[in-house]
């Protein structure tokens, strides 16, 4: 699944290693998500939404 | 937590009960070799192992509820493999011992043979996904 992650965080200039923190995981599962290696839970990708505050589908897109 | 103070917590505990293990059944063949134990002292002996055992798999368990999803993901890849290579061994060389006449495997092996099979699926995932060992 294809995401906006790594343009929003940047948008921040957050680290990986900050975005990790805030969210509460670890680095290598945001580098994974940001990847597309991974597709967060649903409890995640809702905390990755309110984080960045925009819907799910704004930052996710299948 | 973070991945980090899990990581820790797990090899506290892992590592002193693998040596509790190892020196525990390293004493009970020599006990059994060298003393003249009861027949039912080697049972009663084999609780010692067992719980240090226990702890072991306490631990990896621990560690899995411990870390994030995406590393719990890989934890599970790497357990299933290992489970993986347990049954192949178990069915293969059973088929070999009951048509081929190939020598008795102990199953104490068996143990052994997980945490290898699972070491090297987590290496190898953790390389290829992104994760962290």
């Amino acid at each position: 699944m294809r995401n906006r992650i790594k343009e929003l965080r940047k948008d921040r200039q957050w680290s990986q290693a900050v975005l990790a923190d805030k969210l509460d995981v670890s680095r290598q599962t945001v580098n994974a998500i940001e990847g597309g290696r991974y597709d967060p839970s649903l409890p995640l990708a809702f905390k990755l939404a309110r984080l960045f505050g925009r819907p799910i589908e704004d930052i996710f897109d299948d | 937590m973070t991945v980090e103070r899990a990581t820790r917590r797990y090899f506290a505990l892992l590592v002193p009960a693998m040596l509790v293990f190892m020196s525990s059944t390293l004493g009970i063949v020599w006990a059994d070799d060298k003393l003249a134990l009861p027949a039912a002292a080697p049972y009663a002996l084999t609780v010692v192992p067992i719980a240090a055992l226990l702890s072991t798999y306490w631990a990896l368990w621990r560690f899995i509820t411990e870390i994030d999803e995406f590393l719990r993901l890989i934890q599970i890849k790497s357990i299933i493999i290992g489970l993986i290579a347990v049954m192949m061994v178990i069915t293969g060389w059973g088929l070999m011992e009951i048509y081929a006449d190939a020598p008795a495997l102990g199953i104490f092996w068996l143990n052994p043979l997980f945490w290898v099979a699972y070491a090297i699926a987590a290496l190898i995932i953790t390389k290829r996904d992104g994760g962290v060992w």
